[in-house]
């Protein structure tokens, strides 16, 4: 009786409180998020997410290409050499071509002078800007980020960049967009200084894939994620390969311990 | 190629739209809210990030099923 009376006195409180929550969400007020100034992107169904997917290597092959045609302009890629490219979407003549068309500072040669050379597979993708100041400089102060590690550096990872290429659209009511910078809901604030890059028939594939805005995206989406984790493909196989060991010996060693255990479990001790 | 591809992304995002009209209701309603206000730092982004939320969340999974 005294319990009941304890609780039969406290009742009153509880609903109190709920009654306010339900004034609060009835009359409407604000609800005031942290994410308010950003758009989060969807989750895009990549072929390379499920847990024993490999990357789509035409996909990295593709995405290659617009980097290099419409990303390396602005944007530096200084981890990633062109030999990390071999036998994942180039072959090693491919690959060594390519490098061959860029011209490399190198030196000190003999007479102790520096002096510029074909590219090859062991140098990293060329810069656009020769420093950081000269990058702002040409980009009305803003850093094009190098691109590396980029999927991994932005919450959403290739989510984020497939809808922030692709995402550029018209500023709300009441958002004037500053000079010089672009409306993307995508962007933190809203407010990006690079201006939309991908349009419908910006490059040309070799496989003749049709170069469409989100094609673009997606292939260079992808090949960025393979450029942040190039070992990928090959810590899914062997996941794959530690697991299925692993459960092999588990079995193994259950019924090794049984068979062991056999004869104590099932022997009698008879005393005369 | 002469003609340039096109992209099916706007379509899909266009057919949508009607699915999320509540949203665009709530950001046209806020739009006239802050014209009611005469409030010059008011603006509709939280409504209109709502809009284009719903839209994402219905043409994620259409958008990659045209490419390759």
């Amino acid at each position: 009786m005294a319990a009941w009376s304890r609780l039969g006195g406290r009742l009153p409180a509880v609903a109190a409180t709920a009654g306010a929550t339900g004034l609060a969400l009835a009359t409407g007020s604000t609800v005031l998020r942290a994410n308010d100034d950003a758009l989060h992107p969807p989750q895009f169904p990549w072929s390379h997410k499920g847990a024993l997917s490999s990357f789509d290597a035409a996909s990295i092959r593709r995405g290659y290409n617009v980097y290099r045609n419409v990303c390396a302009s602005c944007h530096s890629m200084n981890r990633i050499a062109y030999r990390n490219l071999v036998d994942v979407a180039f072959s090693t003549e491919e690959v060594k071509e390519m490098a061959e068309e860029t011209e490399v500072e190198d030196g000190p040669n003999d007479e102790g002078l520096s002096f510029s050379r074909p590219g090859r597979l062991s140098d990293v993708m060329p810069a656009p800007y020769a420093n950081e100041e000269a990058a702002r400089y040409a980009n009305n102060g803003a850093l094009p980020p190098d691109l590396s590690l980029i999927v991994k550096a932005r919450e959403g990872g290739e989510d984020y960049i497939f809808a922030l290429l692709t995402g550029y659209r018209d500023p709300p009511e009441g958002i004037s967009v500053r000079e010089g910078l672009h409306y993307n809901p995508y962007f933190a604030g809203g407010q990006i200084a690079m201006a939309r890059a991908l349009y419908d028939g910006g490059v040309e594939f070799d496989d003749l894939t049709p170069a469409t805005t989100s094609q673009m995206a997606k292939d260079v989406s992808t090949f960025l994620a393979w450029a942040a984790e190039p070992e990928h493909d090959e810590r899914k196989k062997m996941g794959m390969e530690w697991v299925a060991t692993f459960g092999l010996l588990t079995v193994a060693m259950f019924y090794a311990k049984r068979f062991k255990w056999s004869v104590f479990k099932t022997r009698k001790i008879t005393f005369r | 190629m002469d003609d340039d591809p096109v992209d099916t992304k706007p379509t899909i995002e266009e057919a949508c739209k009607p699915g999320c009209s509540q949203r665009w209701a709530d950001y046209e309603a806020c739009i006239k809210r802050v014209a009611a206000s005469g409030d010059e730092e008011a603006h509709c982004t939280g409504q209109y990030l709502d809009f284009w939320k719903c839209v994402d969340v219905c043409a994620a999974k259409k958008i990659f099923a045209p490419l390759k």
